[in-house]
């Protein structure tokens, strides 16, 4: 019961995420692919550039970076470790492929850090920014889970994303591999 | 029928408890106690010292952690465009009051707002609470929290003993019992 609050807390959390500057919004569609079994829930889904600059205009952030991030493609995820020992993010085991099959440049914490020299943002913003951000690594326990936005280079044609997790405490145990097909930049 | 599930439930409900009952005096034994009847999300940490922690609260009274030895500190770190943050926060403001003037310290750190959002969202969510500043996010990046909300226990000695994952329930059953198993 306890873990169904969680998922609904959650998932509710990441719909307040990017609408809390405006209570009195209709909720957003949550346009999202959801893979679940007994072990683990994923949701991957996509941000669109008027949510992104909604929630990040909401939270005071100056114009020169809310371009620089509209300008970038968001795709949000949620996992879920249900039964693991350690379920593993490590978003450089997320692989982002163009349609074309070419890897997509997936932007990490160094990219933004030049960004933002460029566009002057302060650093408690450059602070929430992080927070709104998957982590780079993260030991999932049981029972934990993680959400939070990725950030790769804009495309205007779909494309694909293959999310490996692996799993045990020295990483050791049977890997899961999650693939989604026709994300795109702006939902769908 | 039922007296007999009744008395089973009761039976279990108490166990726990129970055990967090026994020997909770020292820090050592509440890790030794609590590790087998930790409420799903509570992890134990290795009791490592606890960073640093001097800030500002919204009255502008200065806060440091290091004079908080002898209590134990529900140590929590959150924002308010975080949701679980938001629904969580009630449950703070529900303990607050249970705990008031006693051994557990309770101690919100706020992640890079301003006073007036800060404000905003206390007054309306949580109007009994303050909170500390973090305005600049570099105390809450030495506590290397696993998101928000995260919330660390520090022991009467100054060392971190539980993380909770996430948002928790904090004024139900077995979380409200995990945290007077703390002070018992």
């Amino acid at each position: 019961m306890i873990t169904d609050t969680l998922k609904i807390t959650f998932l509710c959390s990441l719909l307040i995420l990017f609408t809390a500057s405006d209570s009195h919004a209709q909720p957003p569609k949550l346009d999202a692919e959801h893979f679940e079994d007994k072990d683990i829930t994923v949701i991957i889904g996509s941000r669109t550039p008027e949510q992104l600059s909604a929630f990040y205009t909401g939270r005071g952030f100056n114009q020169a970076s809310i371009n620089a991030i509209t300008k970038k493609c968001f795709i949000f995820g949620m996992v879920d470790n249900k039964t693991y020992d350690r379920l593993w993010l490590i978003l450089d085991d997320w692989q982002f492929f163009a349609a074309d099959g070419s890897p997509m440049k997936r932007l990490k914490k160094g990219d933004w850090a030049k960004i933002w020299k460029e566009t002057g943002l302060s650093t408690a913003h450059q602070s929430t920014f992080g927070w709104t951000q998957l982590p780079e690594s993260r030991d999932l326990r049981q029972f934990e889970h993680v959400g939070g936005n990725v950030a790769v280079e804009w495309k205007d044609k779909p494309f694909t994303l293959v999310a490996t997790f692996k799993t045990g405490a020295d990483k050791s145990g049977k890997p899961r591999t999650i693939t989604v097909e026709n994300l795109t930049c702006t939902p769908k | 029928m039922y007296s007999k599930i009744s008395l089973l439930l009761i039976l279990l409900a108490l166990l726990p408890q129970q055990a967090l009952a026994e020997n909770t005096n020292t820090p050592q034994a509440a890790s030794a106690v609590q590790k087998s009847a930790l409420p799903r999300g509570i992890i134990v940490v290795d009791g490592r010292d606890a960073p640093a922690l001097v800030l500002k609260d919204i009255n502008g009274d200065t806060f440091d952690l290091s004079d908080s030895r002898g209590k134990w500190v529900f140590t929590h770190f959150w924002a308010s465009w975080c949701g679980p943050c938001r629904m969580e926060m009630p449950t703070i403001q529900a303990i607050s009051s249970v705990f008031k003037d006693s051994d557990l310290s309770i101690v919100l750190i706020n992640t890079s707002e301003d006073e007036d959002t800060v404000f905003d969202f206390l007054s309306t969510v949580a109007p009994d609470m303050n909170t500390l500043l973090d305005s600049d996010g570099k105390a809450t990046e030495q506590w290397q929290p696993r998101g928000l909300p995260s919330t660390y226990f520090v022991d009467p000695e100054g060392k971190l003993r539980f993380i909770a994952l996430g948002g928790r329930p904090w004024d139900e059953g077995e979380y409200l019992g995990f945290l007077k198993g703390l002070i018992k």
